[in-house]
């Protein structure tokens, strides 16, 4: 779809696609590049409706393809059904007495029963017959006399099981890692290092958490820098699997490193597939971590635009590229190496010192 | 226990029948002149006797009367004394005139039980007929119950107990438990007659067992007698059971003031709500991509985000941390 042009020097020029040069990324074989080239952004620029309108020229915003804005109550639940729709009362009394009733309404009248203490359990199940909800009460019961009781009845305690998992687009990372911080009720900690498989997809399986509500918070890191992140309340069931999925969609990308050590480098990028209007290119810089782009240079419109840049245009540090489509006066949104179809997708940013 | 109260009206009712009908024995005197004069015919007695049932619980002294001496005393010192086992006697040549006529019941071992007495005419040529009632004799007897019931059965035993007499006054007996599974009331000092004794066996405050029976007393002698109760019915109580469930449903959390996009430099305000607390204190943590960020029902958020995606979560939780919900809300920041 597109290339990234790179030269040493202008001695040679090699063409690389990105991923053959995401592959050389901190080799010796990148050290020697020194020019870097821009991914092919403008291709869908140029497939805008109006890429050159004075109102894309004007709008400055690096604007990111987001879905955002959307407010959602999303407290993570087991599937089974934790609503009781009969019960089971157990009870245990003098003598060795007992009685076992059903009830779907949660009240029953036990009659004929020997005075004393009795114990009663009652046991809350599902639709399924799965218990979710049990308690006990101590009943006093007198001879001739209708005792009420009422018996509280709470979700089950126990253990259950937390599968934990998330994804995003590979492509969009260097070198992810995923932790998970489980916090109790009581602000009890537990963290985890969530296992990173391939295809930009982590998970793991957390037996024995106790049942309640805890708090889960889950961050997507790249290269130890948090580029995504959620927080959850999960609710975890006694004896029954949680299911936690939180895909990343949007990541705050970090990007990859290029490294230059010379004295120029050559930036390159593809144009458009439908150029023919395109005057010229303008080259934008900024160093990373700052926000306003200062211009580099103009380039004019051709089938392989490249700008050499050298110390008269661009001092030696960390710096993020963008370039924009000029006709006339409407110049295209820019498209900068930290965008998501840039190449590599990772996004890029130049680390350049002296040769 | 209305049953119980029901059937024992039932047994008083039936056994007052009873008594009315034994009070007293009767005896019916057939009179008839003497022939002292030859012109005299005299007359002639015919005494009539009956008897008494027997009684659930009696004296120790026999009172079925076995004879009866019939005497009479009339005009001018005259008399007469006949022996009877019951029925109707006669005695004939009797002086005319006024005669007092006395009947002593006596029992199989010749102790006299019961008495009576009757006046009559007797005329020249007629027999007389007088009826006597005989009664026994009036005074004080003892009055001495036991009860019993198997002592495993019953784990809070008491003995209500009540004396009805004939004429409808009653007394309660105090039962006292002597031992286990027993217990007993006695009084010297009970007026002779007949009474109803009803007796009630509680476990608790639960009659578990109950009879009752005719007692008589009898003057200078004891009534006595055991109740057992063999078996008794188990008392029972009943439970109303009502489910009182607490199942920790989620909260429901819901974000207000938080906006899509933010301006770079920009903040903003969110607050979070919870819908079904339902009375309980709520409290929230607030989360930025899934770094914590702050306690409060609302965060102010942004003025120190770099461009990019983030995530606010609020996480709510009831202060006895059994219920908890979240709420997330997406923004960007932009240049």
């Amino acid at each position: 779809m597109m290339s990234a042009l790179l030269t040493s020097n202008g001695r040679s020029r090699t063409q690389l696609r990105g991923r053959a040069w995401r592959r050389g990324i901190g080799t010796t074989a990148i050290r020697s590049v020194v020019m870097v080239a821009l991914a092919g952004v403008l291709v869908t620029l140029w497939s805008c409706a109006q890429p050159l309108s004075g109102s894309v020229a004007a709008e400055r915003r690096a604007s990111v393809a987001l879905n955002v804005g959307g407010v959602s109550a999303q407290t993570i639940v087991p599937e089974v059904d934790t609503q009781p729709t009969s019960y089971r009362l157990i009870g245990t009394g003098p003598e060795g007495d007992s009685f076992d009733v059903d009830t779907a309404d949660g009240s029953a009248t036990v009659t004929d029963l020997t005075p004393g203490t009795w114990s009663v359990d009652a046991v809350g199940t599902n639709n399924t017959g799965f218990p979710v909800a049990d308690g006990t009460a101590s009943v006093s019961l007198e001879a001739g006399t209708q005792t009420s009781a009422a018996i509280a009845v709470t979700v089950v305690d126990g253990t259950g099981t937390l599968e934990l998992s998330t994804s995003w687009n590979a492509e969009h990372t260097v070198s992810p890692s995923v932790e998970a911080v489980i916090r109790d009720a009581e602000g009890n900690e537990t963290t985890v290092s969530v296992p990173v498989g391939a295809g930009g997809a982590a998970s793991t399986t957390l037996t024995g958490v106790p049942a309640g509500y805890q708090r889960l918070s889950l961050q997507l890191l790249d290269e130890g820098e948090v580029i995504a992140g959620a927080g959850e309340s999960v609710r975890i069931v006694a004896d029954v699997t949680t299911t936690a999925d939180l895909p990343f969609a949007d990541l705050n990308k970090v990007g990859e490193a290029v490294r230059v050590a010379a004295e120029s480098f050559v930036l390159a990028w593809d144009p458009p597939a439908d150029a023919s209007e395109i005057e010229l290119y303008r080259v934008y810089a900024r160093p990373r971590g700052e926000y306003q782009w200062q211009s580099v240079s103009e380039v004019q419109a051709s089938d392989t635009p490249t700008l050499t840049v050298t110390q008269s245009l661009l001092a030696y540090g960390t710096w993020e590229f963008a370039v924009t489509a000029v006709d006339g006066s409407a110049e295209s949104d820019r498209h900068t190496s930290m965008d998501d179809d840039a190449m590599p997708e990772t996004g890029w940013f130049l680390e350049w010192t002296a040769p | 226990m209305n049953s119980v109260f029901s059937k024992r009206a039932r047994f008083l009712r039936a056994v007052a029948r009873t008594v009315a009908g034994v009070v007293a024995a009767v005896a019916v005197i057939g009179f008839a002149a003497c022939q002292l004069p030859v012109d005299d015919p005299g007359g002639s007695l015919e005494v009539n006797v009956g008897s008494i049932d027997t009684q659930s619980l009696e004296p120790d002294l026999n009172m079925d009367v076995d004879s009866y001496v019939v005497s009479g005393s009339g005009p001018s010192g005259s008399s007469f004394e006949r022996t009877t086992s019951g029925g109707v006697i006669a005695v004939e040549e009797l002086t005319v005139g006024a005669w007092t006529i006395d009947v002593v019941g006596y029992n199989v071992d010749g102790i006299d039980v019961a008495r009576g007495s009757g006046e009559t005419d007797i005329s020249a040529g007629e027999t007389s007929q007088l009826t006597v009632t005989v009664r026994p004799y009036e005074g004080e007897g003892t009055l001495s119950v036991s009860v019993t019931w198997p002592d495993a059965d019953v784990a809070d035993p008491s003995v209500e107990a009540e004396l009805v007499a004939s004429d409808g006054t009653s007394v309660s007996l105090p039962f006292t438990i002597s031992e286990a599974g027993q217990a007993s009331y006695e009084r010297a000092d009970t007026a002779a007659g007949y009474y109803t004794l009803s007796v009630q066996l509680l476990d608790g405050t639960t009659p578990v067992a109950g009879a009752a029976e005719a007692a008589r007393v009898a003057a200078g002698a004891t009534t006595g007698g055991t109740i057992a109760f063999n078996s008794v019915n188990p008392p029972t109580g009943d439970t109303d059971i009502t489910i009182d469930p607490d199942l920790d449903e989620p909260l429901e959390v819901s974000l207000s003031g938080a906006v899509a996009d933010l301006e770079l430099g920009g903040s903003m305000t969110a607050t979070a709500e919870v819908s079904n607390a339902d009375g309980q204190t709520v409290s929230f943590t607030w989360y930025l991509n899934g770094a914590y960020l702050d306690d409060g029902d609302t965060v102010t958020v942004g003025q120190s985000l770099e461009p990019g995606t983030y995530r606010l979560d609020a996480i709510a939780y009831t202060a006895d941390g059994n219920r908890s919900g979240s709420a997330s809300h997406s923004f960007s920041v932009v240049e």
